[in-house]
């Protein structure tokens, strides 16, 4: 799945490791997450959403658009 | 500090760390020393049986440890690289039991190997996060 996590956390000028602590979980999380190695959990998705002031769909977006869409 | 692959500990990462360390260093000593017990003594059947529940007891023990460390775990990411790596270790284990069952069974040779079983599985758990770690830097 694709993000914006990357943009989002330039635009506040906020390092891997600020955001990692601000979320309480490790750097390697944040860095997993914004590759696309791995897909955060819906309560991880919130409080991504929260803290970024945004909506879950502005920050994650699929990779394909669904079948018949 | 306490380092995983120079990813920071907290103190429940690092307690769990200890205990399972402490668990498996266990697990060998045990080991030898009922190995030397078991081929040293002429010992009856029913002690033969009570050496075989002590040398499970620190294996239950260990497999508690990971499912505390796994239920306490708040970072989902490491959860899932542990949750990987324990079945790395499963795997690994299963593998190397049944070779060796099977060279035990057709030579007659005497490998040890039962006893270091769970010593091979923690190994191999511990080398794949770390490798799954070190890719993710």
């Amino acid at each position: 799945m694709k993000n914006r996590l990357r943009v989002l956390r330039a635009e506040r000028e906020w390092s891997q490791a600020d955001l990692a602590q601000k979320l309480e979980v490790s750097r390697q999380s944040v860095n997993a997450i914004e590759t696309g190695k791995f897909d955060p959990s819906l309560p991880l998705a919130f409080r991504l959403a929260r803290l970024f002031e945004t909506t879950i769909e502005s920050i994650f977006l699929e990779d394909e658009a669904p079948p018949g869409a | 500090m306490h380092t995983c692959n120079n990813m920071p500990l907290n103190a429940f990462q690092r307690h769990s760390k200890r205990l399972i360390g402490i668990m498996m260093g266990i697990c060998l000593a045990l080991s030898l020393v009922l190995q030397a017990v078991v081929h040293r003594y002429n010992l009856s059947t029913f002690t033969h049986y009570g050496i075989a529940v002590i040398s499970v007891a620190p294996i239950i023990m260990t497999m508690i440890l990971i499912a505390r460390y796994l239920s306490g775990e708040k970072d989902e990411y490491l959860r899932n690289l542990v949750v990987q790596s324990i079945l790395w270790g499963f795997g690994v284990a299963l593998v190397a039991d049944t070779f060796f069952g099977y060279i035990i069974e057709l030579r007659s040779t005497l490998i040890p190997f039962g006893s270091i079983s769970m010593d091979i599985f923690v190994v191999t758990a511990m080398i794949t996060l770390e490798i799954k770690l070190w890719r993710n830097q």
